[in-house]
Parts: structure tokens; sequence; C-alpha cells
């Protein structure tokens, strides 16, 4: 698998991922706003991590198991445990 | 941490009580199916297997399930494990180098036009084929990632799961996890970006990323 193509970028990602996630110091969180606010490449990578982890957020809706799977599921349960007594 | 409730129904499902069982997941039924199709995105019969096993398996081990730990973490690390075999005895892991050039397309504007961006009210068929067409695409771009990194993406970012949670279910560190994640973030991003500049038309859930 591909490395990082260096530290910096690594780091630089670690610390905006961090940053979307809430996992920063209140400091921290405060540096990184006013870094975002003044340099357009980081705000450009922060603004498209935000739009990816939206559409996975997103897609958590569109999931449900189906009745037609629950109800087999059921059935499923009910066989073993027949099998058991 | 398990409730009271949980506790009673465990000991129920302990002495072979399927309707028990029954209840007892039932809080879980949705949380372990988006798991499956998540990280067995487009092989629909095996993410339909996954979670008919997840709780098969837990039917049958639940006499060496402790009532103190968390039922969740439990059920989450089962399906995590089907989940992982099943790609690894396919052989089906995608072999694709994980791009993690952040800048790679920034020169080409931070925001996409407010009209692509998400809106949460959807009852219209035109949006309720939009979200269809966003889980397709984004089930595309997951199937692309290999499987260790989809499970963390799916249980952080699909999921909501905490690091720390996600660590613990897939028995990592937490900087394993974030490395995983910040990497599979990187590549699902390329990927979006890519569905988008193909289609820009046809791309409605997924804007320019």
């Amino acid at each position: 698998m591909k490395e990082l193509e260096s530290s910096s970028c690594r780091r630089r990602v670690a610390l905006l991922c961090d940053y979307l996630d809430g996992e920063l110091s209140a400091s921290s969180r405060r540096l990184v706003a006013a870094h975002r606010r003044s340099c357009l490449p980081c705000a450009q990578v922060l603004a498209s991590l935000e739009r990816t982890v939206r559409a996975l957020k997103r897609v958590k809706r569109g999931w449900r198991a189906p009745a037609a799977s629950r109800r087999s599921l059921a059935a499923a349960l009910r066989a073993a445990s027949a099998r058991r007594r | 941490m398990t409730t009271a409730a949980e506790r009673n129904l465990i000991e129920r499902a302990r002495a072979g009580d399927a309707d028990a069982f029954s209840r007892l997941i039932r809080g879980y039924e949705d949380r372990i199916y988006r798991l499956a199709k998540s990280v067995c995105s487009g092989l629909p019969s095996d993410a339909e297997d996954v979670y008919q096993e997840t709780f098969l398996t837990a039917f049958k081990k639940i006499r060496g399930f402790r009532s103190d730990a968390d039922l969740g973490t439990w059920l989450y690390r089962i399906a995590s494990n089907l989940c992982f075999m099943r790609y690894r005895k396919k052989k089906r892991e995608p072999f694709v180098p994980l791009l993690d050039r952040p800048h790679e397309h920034d020169h080409d504007g931070a925001d996409a036009p407010r009209g692509r961006q998400f809106r949460d009210e959807s009852p219209t068929p035109e949006e309720a084929a939009r979200k269809k067409e966003l889980v397709a695409h984004v089930s595309g771009a997951l199937a692309k990632l290999p499987v260790d990194y989809r499970l963390v993406v799916t249980l952080r970012d699909v999921e909501g799961l905490s690091a720390e949670e996600t660590a613990k279910i897939l028995k990592l560190s937490v900087a394993a996890v974030k490395s995983r994640l910040h990497r599979g973030r990187l590549f699902l991003r390329d990927e979006f970006r890519r569905a988008y500049e193909a289609n820009p038309s046809r791309r409605p859930g997924i804007e320019k990323a």
C-alpha cells in the first residue's frame, strides 16, 4: 500500500481529521479554525473531507434490515433453539 | 454497558429462549445489517448471510457473553470477524493503492454549489431516487477499499462509533484506527470526486468532494 507522500502530509491529514471529529483540545481547535481561514489548500482538504464524511453518514438512513430478512432471522433462531432443546 | 432489561433477556436466551433473544437484539438488527451491507458492498447475498450468521453465532455463544460487557460491541465484533473471514476466504480483497495526496485535486475549488449539497428532507420520489443513487455510489466506492479499512470507515463514519469503541471492536490500537480512517476517507473522497467529475449532472448525492 502506498505510503503518504511525506510525514508532514500525514500529520496534516491526521490533524484535520481530528479537527473534523471534534477530537482536538479547545486551543488546538481554535488554531486549526484560524488556519483554515488563512490557508486555502488546508481549507479545501477540510471541506472535501467534510463532504465525504457527510455522504457516509447519509447512507446510514438508506440501509435498514428488510422485513423479510428479519422474519427469516427469527425463523432461523427458532430452529436453532429447537435443535438445542 | 448492558442494561438490567438486557441482562434478564440474556439469562432467558442462555436457556435457549429464541423469543427472548429476538427481543434482545431488536435494537441491533439495523446496525448489524448496515455494517454487513457496507462492508460487503456489492455482494448483497453476502451481506444477508453476515447479518443472519452474526445473530445465529451470538445466540449459540450467548452463554459465553459476560453480562457486564457491552452487547453492541460484542455483536459488532462478531459481524466484523465474519466480514473479514468472508473476504479472506474468497480472496475478494481489492488491491488498490490508497492515494494519500491530500491536495491532489484541490486547485479545482473547495465548495460545491449549494444546490448540490445534501438536504435532509427527502420524501419525494425524486429525492428517494437520489438517495438510492447515493447509496449505490457510496457502496461502489467502499467496495474498492481493502476490507480492514472498510470496517474502520463503516464503524466510525457510517455507524458513528468513537475511535475507542472501534478500536475495541476490531482489537486495534486507537492510533491504528485513526490511521486507517484517515487513509480510507482520502481514498473515498477521491472516488466520490471521480464519480462527480464523470457526470456532474447525475451525481446529486455525491458532491464535488
